[in-house]
């Protein structure tokens, strides 16, 4: 692991645990309605909304918590060094989003400015280990930047063995 | 008669809901200039390689109500001390440096990391900030944290 | 399988049946049409009141283009010394809706020995090869033709380069005029030149970077491999004249400089132009390889993922806080843990 990736990991371990400690509540303006408050226009009961938090390992690589009385929104900026990174980076969120109906807590789209987005909501932690949630933002933000090395690592190899075994038979 | 369906019942019933300006904690405002000064004592204090009397300064005197312009002036100012601290310090010294600050500090220790996280010179630097915010969680726990969210008192 | 395979396996088959009839259903009559990639179709069929005749014929979107660069006497030239079991259809007699036709008369083959059938088989497979083979040749020809007007001479001169700039380029718009192949011989040098057209972004930086590879393999372990050079939108010096919509920003163009050593007459050419003429497809077919091996991977990834979410679920957990992936029941069987 590199030098800067296990502070920035512990950070975000310890924000993620303060910030999901989640309660079941109802809407205030409307009737009969219980809704992550994370997500509503809140300007008549700004209350309920939290400080939201970044956390920065540098300028391509950063997560925001905004947290709310009834749910989290988590998201991640992925390491992008170069056109290919983006490319798959884009590709890799866009899979994920479109599989979100199985990932409980993923949010289809993400925030503006981020790459991939969360939604932890009070039912999520009632049904499920905080713990074990806060592990698998985690893992995944490990996973994911080591998936799309790998990925790259592939494809310029790939590309190199294509180019030879075309090149060679000329001569 | 009017159109019933547009009044907005919320302003007719005004003690019902928070407003955002209600939010903002009841404390004396804060000028420019008295952000500038303490930069400026801070600065002497850096200089003079007293780096946990700038720090203390730095952090204990937060403009809690002040326009963007004077909050972002001090942000950098904690900013500066902290990559001044850094700088002629080894990381493993950054400890002491929390552990003298007293609770209070250490809460706005913890809000001044996430809200430099938040600008472009903070990402830059993202290293240096997170490696002040392992130290400052090992200390002070996950407190600090639950009380960045909560408070309304922000920097 | 790195290599497309450059002759036509339907074809192949189909004729192997035929010329090699294993029982009585190969004596059958025959109508099938293959469709190969480019655009391209082939008709198979056996004549009305024959049933040994077999008419066989192609379509090629870039036909026209061919028929300028002397595409049906090389065919003629191919195909000539089969003359007897193959006779080739003037243009008037050309099936409807194909560019060219042959017959074949499995009657005459019957007393030909076993190694002629194949090779009759194996010819017939490569017509598409063939057929867009005639530009090259006649490049490489007008190669020969100025290497040897040249030989002597100084050929730094200005009014020599100036002459050599003025030499025609042979343009094959294989794919429509978007995707073409260019090619400009010179006294010392064939440069072939593809454009090719990337439909989505995805294809495009994947595209990048194979052919930087391209690019480098050269200088890295196949020096003596043609030289390939890359650029992005904008076309080439040598082809400015003969493209048109330039500055699309979703075109390439690929130039590979062929020289002497990979243009000797004999077995050494005709590989080099079956090799080249395939760039296009080759390339495409391993971007589309690539992406299909980055889906799977993903898929993968994904199912990694979940397991590691539905460690979350505490029904999913035991108690030392290790997933369980089923449950069974006392006899054995599984049944599925309920979804929230």
């Amino acid at each position: 692991m590199s030098q800067s990736l296990k502070p920035y990991l512990t950070a975000v371990r310890s924000s993620l645990t303060a910030a999901i400690c989640l309660e079941d509540f109802s809407s205030q303006v409307i009737e009969r309605h219980n809704r992550p408050e994370i997500e509503v226009d809140n300007s008549h009961n700004p209350e309920l909304i939290l400080n939201p938090m970044v956390i920065a390992r540098n300028e391509n690589e950063k997560i925001l918590i905004e947290p709310s009385i009834n749910s989290v929104r988590i998201s991640i900026k992925i390491k992008q060094a170069d056109e290919i990174e983006q490319i798959l980076v884009h590709k890799f969120t866009r899979f994920l989003t479109s599989r979100a109906e199985n990932f409980f807590i993923l949010r289809r789209v993400p925030i503006k400015g981020y790459d991939i987005s969360f939604l932890v909501t009070n039912i999520h932690t009632e049904q499920m280990l905080k713990d074990k949630l806060v592990d698998f933002i985690i893992e995944f933000m490990e996973d994911v930047d080591k998936e799309i090395s790998e990925m790259k690592l592939f494809l310029n190899a790939r590309a190199r063995v294509i180019a030879e075994a075309y090149l060679t038979p000329f001569d | 008669m009017e159109d019933w369906r547009r009044i907005d019942i919320d302003a007719l019933e005004p003690e019902k809901h928070l407003s955002k300006e209600e939010l903002i904690p009841d404390l004396p405002p804060v000028s420019y200039e008295e952000v500038q000064a303490v930069s400026k004592q801070c600065r002497t204090a850096l200089s003079s390689g007293q780096f946990l009397q700038a720090l203390a300064l730095a952090l204990e005197s937060p403009p809690y109500v002040a326009d963007e312009r004077t909050k972002n002036l001090h942000a950098e100012t904690v900013f500066e001390v902290l990559c001044s601290i850094k700088n002629n310090h080894s990381s493993s010294d950054l400890g002491d440096f929390v552990k003298q600050l007293d609770r209070r500090q250490q809460d706005t220790l913890i809000k001044y990391l996430y809200k430099n996280m938040g600008t472009p010179y903070g990402a830059k630097q993202g290293g240096l900030l997170l490696t002040w915010f392992e130290k400052a969680v090992e200390i002070g726990g996950l407190g600090p944290i639950v009380r960045y969210m909560t408070d309304r008192r922000t920097v | 399988m790195l290599q497309i395979e450059q002759n036509n396996l339907l074809i192949k088959k189909t004729f192997t049946e035929k010329v090699f009839p294993k029982d009585e259903s190969s004596s059958k009559s025959l109508d099938r049409i293959v469709t190969d990639f480019d655009f391209t179709t082939y008709h198979l069929s056996t004549l009305n009141d024959n049933k040994d005749l077999i008419l066989f014929s192609i379509y090629l979107k870039f036909w026209n283009d061919l028929v300028k660069y002397g595409v049906e006497s090389y065919l003629t030239e191919k195909y000539e010394k089969f003359d007897g079991p193959v006779t080739i259809l003037p243009k008037s007699d050309v099936e409807m809706n194909y560019n060219y036709s042959l017959v074949v008369d499995l009657s005459q083959l019957q007393g030909a020995d076993e190694e002629t059938k194949q090779n009759l088989i194996e010819e017939l497979s490569f017509l598409k090869r063939h057929c867009m083979a005639a530009p090259f040749e006649k490049a490489f020809a007008r190669y020969d033709e100025l290497a040897q007007t040249y030989a002597n001479s100084n050929t730094y001169s200005e009014e020599i380069q100036a002459e050599l700039q003025k030499e025609d380029i042979l343009t094959i718009n294989y794919r429509g005029s978007d995707e073409s192949i260019y090619i400009k011989p010179s006294f010392d040098r064939v440069t072939v030149i593809f454009s090719t057209l990337f439909k989505d972004e995805t294809d495009k930086i994947f595209g990048k970077v194979f052919l930087q590879e391209f690019v480098d393999a050269r200088k890295r372990s196949v020096q003596t491999a043609p030289q390939v050079l890359y650029s992005h939108s904008e076309p080439p010096l040598d082809i400015q004249k003969a493209v048109r919509n330039t500055g699309d920003d979703n075109k390439g163009y690929v130039t590979f400089v062929l020289f002497p050593r990979h243009l000797v007459k004999g077995d050494r050419r005709d590989n080099c132009i079956s090799h080249i003429q395939f760039f296009r497809n080759y390339f495409h077919y391993h971007i589309k390889c690539s992406k299909a091996y980055m889906h799977s991977r993903m898929r993968f990834r994904v199912k990694e993922f979940l397991k590691i979410l539905n460690r979350a679920k505490p029904e999913n957990v035991d108690e030392e806080g290790k997933s369980i992936e089923t449950k069974k029941t006392a006899s054995g069987r599984r049944f599925d843990i309920g979804r929230v």
